[in-house]
């Protein structure tokens, strides 16, 4: 086989490859996370083994193309996960293993990688996928909710479900109890005329209610919802499992809050605001 | 008329035309006082309107209806007399941020008869709603809050290019934990809030009749509603089979319309729709609400629909022709056909269902149509007949 053969092999097979070329390392957490003196049980995909904030992280990855990316599996348990928008796609990594995830072509939007396995279920770990999304600014919002107290029961493997008389008191966006703070990376910074493009999971165990101060978003795409797209709304819900892409083209400045108007939620440690609420910061 | 559908009177309006401006003022309390179905008496917090020799100042469940026209710039003052702060906010609105009511970002108004006025333009007709903004958690659910109208550019249209109507209601669906409204200042974490009774403009139970919130109109008429929750959970609406309903609109915009039978409605959520009766109705809609923790359903009301046969706007001449039954299955017999000739029945939108010949005296006439309204025209005569 001469030289040039050998090097056209290699072309064809590197450019018949499947999968892109692996650009991210994510990793399976469950931990304890304490705001405020108040502990709970949190499951998290991160994009770091030492996380500072145990919020899921959020890949952007092009449009029409597939993709990949390598999960490594730091917990005890082995994790069954599928993508949201379609079940069939399907991983499972074992317990403290390293998996790599093929993503077929997906249409653009915001999707997500739920897992099916209980404490991942219902302690939030995920993954959003923005796909082909494009923005003057791009944010990202994980609602997760939970019982502190029911939290660490499940991540004993205590409870197995959601119990009928749920009370929550755990409301996070990103991960983050504090979502009003300037800590919080669910706030969003933008200018009069831009396009905010928002990507939403609901990764908890209810559906939320999303409200705008100051602005109508448009629905531009809902893995439930499809009915609503193209909606312009301040006031709607999200579905446990969902995911949703919003657009905002502030036409006035100012600081305005977003949050879930189930009120309840809108608390932490009995403290109000907290919880799920953020706010949008518009410059003229 | 009642308070809790208070139509505002405009203290000052420079003109009845849209585009102006309206001026209004509000109290905020934290007296008010209801006996709930089951007896229960419950204190509630509110607004009213600051006029003490209209309305003695009193607060009402919900608050007054505000009500103006796309264009206006409105004018509202408040002037906070109870114990603690208040503000309201605006919710759809889209006012800036100043006129937000807002605490951390806008202003609190204060207690002890502090005042404050927000001044906003009415952008987009519709549904909306306003509520106090401080420690919402609790001061929405203690009852601050009412339903915010912008009228279109068109009379009796939800919106500026669909949702026309004859008759017109507006019901805002709202919820109590009644422990809560029993034991205000202290009412517990805040997390085991647990609703336990919903209403409909602030009534439940056999109060929605009593309090005239039912529904009432003719075959002909259009009915259209303007919808909002302003609860923390979820409230299932459910329209009684022979009233097509069709959505024209969400949260103060239009929306490609369609017909549904069932309306969820979340936490903040506000829909503009047109009821259109296919038949006679002597029936409800049913108002569900369910507890997001667990989607359980806690309570239920029922809104009468009474929709008659009798029409108001078809010929004087009806008397005139005799016809029966109606609303009828397959055949229609009419009496007293003064002279031979040609009949037509048409559809609402005059589409021609049947025509033939009318012998003098009584006929009979075989009808296949679908369920609906049609319209049977003789000698210069008509008359509204209903299939079932």
């Amino acid at each position: 086989m001469t030289l040039k053969t050998i090097i056209s092999i290699f072309i064809i097979t590197f450019s018949c490859s499947t999968y892109a070329a692996l650009n991210d390392t994510l990793f399976i957490l469950k931990t304890n996370v304490t705001y405020n003196g108040t502990g709970f049980q949190k499951g998290v995909i991160s994009d770091s083994l030492n996380p500072v904030q145990f919020d899921n992280a959020v890949l952007n990855l092009t449009e029409g193309v597939t993709n990949a990316f390598t999960l490594i599996n730091t917990d005890t348990i082995s994790y069954d996960f599928y993508l949201n928008t379609n079940s069939s796609l399907t991983w499972n990594i074992g317990s403290e293993d390293t998996i790599t995830v093929n993503l077929p072509i997906l249409p653009s939007g915001t999707h997500a990688i739920l897992s099916s396995t209980i404490e991942g279920d219902l302690l939030g770990a995920a993954c959003i996928l923005r796909i082909g999304l494009h923005g003057d600014y791009l944010y990202s919002w994980d609602l997760w909710d939970m019982n502190a107290d029911l939290s660490q029961e499940i991540a004993l493997t205590n409870v197995l479900n959601i119990p009928s008389n749920y009370q929550p008191n755990v409301f996070t966006i990103n991960a983050d109890p504090l979502a009003p703070m300037d800590t919080s990376n669910a706030i969003i910074y933008g200018n009069v005329g831009d396009t905010i493009i928002i990507s939403v999971l609901n990764s908890g165990n209810m559906v939320h209610n999303i409200h705008f101060h100051g602005y109508h978003i448009t629905i531009m795409g809902a893995s439930v919802q499809s009915d609503r797209i193209g909606w312009s709304k301040d006031s709607f819900p999200i579905y446990k499992n969902e995911t949703m892409t919003l657009r905002l083209v502030p036409d006035q400045p100012g600081t305005y809050p977003v949050h879930n108007h189930n009120l309840v939620t809108v608390i932490y440690n009995n403290n109000y605001p907290s919880g799920m609420m953020t706010m949008l910061k518009i410059n003229p | 008329m009642k308070n809790y559908t208070l139509i505002f009177s405009f203290i000052f309006s420079l003109s009845f035309l849209n585009g102006q401006v309206k001026e209004v003022s509000l109290v905020s309390k934290m007296n008010g006082q209801k006996t709930l179905i089951d007896g229960q008496d419950i204190v509630f917090w509110g607004y009213g309107i600051d006029d003490p020799s209209s309305q003695n100042n009193k607060i009402f469940l919900p608050g007054p209806v505000l009500r103006f026209d796309v264009g206006d710039t409105v004018i509202i003052h408040l002037r906070n007399d109870s114990p603690e702060d208040h503000t309201i906010h605006w919710h759809g609105l889209d006012v800036d941020q100043a006129n937000d009511g807002v605490p951390h970002t806008s202003t609190s108004v204060n207690g002890g008869g502090a005042e404050f006025t927000y001044t906003f333009v009415c952008k987009e007709p519709g549904t909306y709603i306003y509520h106090c903004h401080v420690l919402t958690t609790l001061h929405l659910a203690m009852g601050m809050y009412g339903i915010f109208i912008i009228d279109a550019n068109t009379e009796n249209q939800i919106y500026n290019n669909s949702g026309k109507y004859t008759k017109e209601y507006n019901y805002l669906f709202s919820e109590l934990n009644s422990a809560w409204n029993t034991n205000a200042l202290s009412p517990g974490p805040f997390y085991l809030y647990e609703a336990d009774y919903g209403m409909v403009n602030g009534w439940a139970g056999p109060e929605i009749k009593v309090k005239n919130q039912s529904i009432t109109g003719d075959i002909e008429d259009s009915i259209g509603m303007r919808l909002a929750n302003t609860g923390y959970g979820r409230v299932e609406t459910i329209f009684p089979k022979d009233l097509e309903v069709k959505v024209y609109g969400s949260d103060g915009r239009e929306v490609n319309s369609f017909v549904t039978d069932t309306i969820q409605m979340f936490p903040g959520e506000r829909f503009g729709v047109v009821g259109y009766p296919q038949s006679t109705i002597n029936d409800s809609i049913t108002v569900n609400y369910y507890d997001l923790n667990n989607d359980e359903l806690y309570f239920t009301n029922y809104i009468p629909v009474d929709i008659s046969p009798t029409s108001s706007t078809i010929s004087q001449n009806l008397e005139t022709l005799i016809l029966y039954p109606n609303p009828f299955d397959s055949q229609i017999t009419i009496d007293n056909i003064p002279k031979n000739g040609t009949a037509t029945i048409t559809d609402l939108n005059g589409k021609e269902v049947w025509q033939g010949d009318l012998k003098k005296g009584q006929n009979q006439i075989q009808l296949n149509v679908d369920k609906g309204i049609y319209v049977l025209r003789f000698g210069g005569m008509q008359v509204k007949v209903v299939k079932e």
